[in-house]
């Protein structure tokens, strides 16, 4: 069997690919760039938690009530302020970042700084992993629908996109509740594993940390997105053995990437990207997909095979 | 039948007017050029039609309802479609992608739809054969899959008048359609626009190019200093002594 330490970073990582994915949808494939990511995952945390503590609801249930709450939190900042953009949406975000930070400092129900122990034990290793499946696959999904193109064409232009009868205020807002409502998820999966939340978890840092997951793999590929959160994860933990340097590896990884990958480790990668990879090692070039009009490998690639998926 | 009308539409920018009281009709299934020279208050009133700009005077009518104001994406859904003089494509998506959105307005498919996918797989593959079939249109049958920032710059443009036309538009805005193509595109450009109003739109055009201005276009109105100067067929138009003055100067 495999041991209880990785088992943990495990989880851990399936938690982070939840959340993850989230703020992929709202800055990846949306391109708002948020900063307060980890207030929606401290919301469905303390929410699910105190859900299931003080009112003895089902895991299920309170899981569920978390991601909503956040996805409520989310409409709710949403409306003022996505009508800012760029900068200074990133501030505003931040900014709520840290007022949710202080309220659940100084609020009774979630145990002042104290913040909530003793909270059950109910998520393990394949909860979290059937989640972030089904995460992955919804996902997908919306990245292949009309919804997902109407993120996109925000992403790519947001005046193009308002030409084109895409009310962007409306699918921003859409995209932030979605986004919160993984960010809640991942909480509550969190509180229940931990079983135990404090405000000064879900700070600022927290929220830079989800975001350099997307960087890391590829702002608005899903396949990305999933090897930043898996790499963000597990790096800390193999750093543990050079102790206080840790972080500046850590950071001096972060700085190496961005230089030498600006789009992520799997910037552009879409899974039809990979299947399309695949066929080609299997079948050898007779196999490349239909559609393409190169042949080319590389960089051309990436405008043949971007067609649907994520 | 009038598919677009301005009613002394007047716009000014703090002090200085730049669209002064201007009447404008276009009847259906016509090609209206607009023209004048730089300044003159042509992508002002382009602006106006679009939603980009709210007149400070005067109604702008859309097929006999005032439009003044209403946002771009509710217009784009009550049959208006434009294209962008310094091209605005969805340059990371691919081209297909980028007429898919185009129909935007005219389809339906939410949060609900991506998740059950079912009864969205049949739209979805209506959406395609739609986005496909503008492409081929506009001769980019070819490049479907390309990133639309990949293509050449004629190319790039007849992209956008195939996304802007996926939105089923009865009036079609083009912001200086011809602008950095070679004559060869030129020509072919103002036969796609001929084939575009056969196929029952009205198209108002913003263009520089004479040769395409007097070629399609089955009445023209000319702008100076915010004022429509003349307005009547191409052959009037290039024998009007205002027009000629307002573009060469007045014979001393």
């Amino acid at each position: 069997m495999i041991n209880a330490y990785y088992l943990q970073v495990l989880t851990i990582m399936g938690i982070n690919v939840i959340m993850a994915l989230g703020l992929n949808l709202i800055t990846g494939v949306t391109g708002q760039l948020s900063l307060g990511h980890a207030a929606f995952m401290s919301i469905g945390a303390y929410a699910a938690a105190i859900l299931t503590l003080n009112y003895g609801a089902p895991f299920w249930l309170a899981l569920l009530f978390g991601a909503l709450v956040a996805a409520f939190f989310g409409v709710l900042l949403g409306f003022p302020t996505l009508r800012l953009s760029g900068d200074y949406l990133a501030i505003a975000t931040m900014g709520f970042g840290e007022i949710t930070r202080v309220i659940l400092l100084n609020l009774d129900i979630a145990g002042r700084a104290l913040g909530i122990s003793g909270i059950p034990h109910s998520s393990n290793f394949s909860t979290v992993w059937i989640l972030a499946v089904l995460s992955i696959v919804t996902m997908v999904f919306v990245g292949n629908s009309r919804l997902g193109r109407a993120f996109l064409a925000i992403r790519e232009d947001e005046i193009a996109a308002e030409a084109m009868g895409v009310n962007s205020t409306y699918y921003k807002i859409q995209a932030f509740a979605l986004g919160s409502f993984f960010a809640g998820l991942g909480g509550g999966l969190y509180a229940h594993y931990i079983t135990y939340l404090n405000p000064s978890d879900f700070g600022f840092m927290k929220s830079i940390e989800i975001l350099n997951m997307v960087v890391l793999g590829g702002m608005g590929s899903i396949p990305g997105t999933i090897l930043g959160a898996g790499v963000l994860t597990a790096v800390p933990e193999v750093l543990r053995a050079v102790r206080e340097y840790r972080m500046l590896f850590y950071g001096g990884l972060l700085v190496f990437m961005m230089i030498f990958k600006p789009n992520g480790l799997l910037g552009g990668v879409h899974f039809s990207t990979i299947r399309n990879w695949l066929i080609r090692i299997f079948k050898g070039s007779a196999g490349s997909p239909a559609g393409g009009s190169r042949g080319g490998t590389g960089a051309g690639e990436d405008a043949k095979t971007r067609v649907q998926e994520g | 039948m009038v598919v677009l009308e301005l009613n002394e539409v007047t716009m000014r920018f703090g002090g200085l007017t730049a669209v002064n009281r201007v009447n404008l009709l276009l009847n259906e299934n016509e090609i209206l050029g607009l023209i004048g020279p730089n300044g003159a208050g042509k992508t002002t009133i382009f602006n106006m039609i679009t939603g980009i700009y709210t007149p400070s005077a005067g109604k702008i009518l859309f097929q006999g309802k005032e439009i003044n104001g209403l946002k771009s994406y509710l217009l784009t859904r009550k049959g208006i479609a434009r294209t962008f003089q310094n091209i605005r494509l969805f340059g990371e998506l691919t081209v297909l992608d980028n007429v898919k959105i185009g129909g935007h307005v005219r389809s339906k498919g939410n949060l609900f739809g991506a998740l059950t996918r079912l009864p969205a797989m049949a739209e979805e593959r209506r959406i395609a054969e739609k986005a496909r079939s503008f492409l081929a249109f506009m001769g980019l049958a070819a490049k479907e899959q390309e990133l639309a920032r990949n293509l050449s710059y004629g190319e790039q443009r007849r992209l956008e008048i195939a996304r802007a036309m996926a939105s089923d538009p009865t009036l079609l805005l083009l912001d200086e359609p011809a602008a950095g193509m070679n004559p060869q595109e030129t020509m072919a450009l103002m036969e796609m626009i001929r084939r575009i109003r056969d196929k029952g739109l009205t198209i108002l055009l913003v263009e520089h190019d004479m040769k395409l201005v007097m070629g399609i276009c089955d009445r023209v109105a000319v702008l100076d200093y915010g004022e429509k100067i003349a307005d009547g067929t191409p052959k009037e138009i290039q024998s009007n002594q205002r027009v000629i003055a307002a573009y060469l100067g007045e014979a001393g």
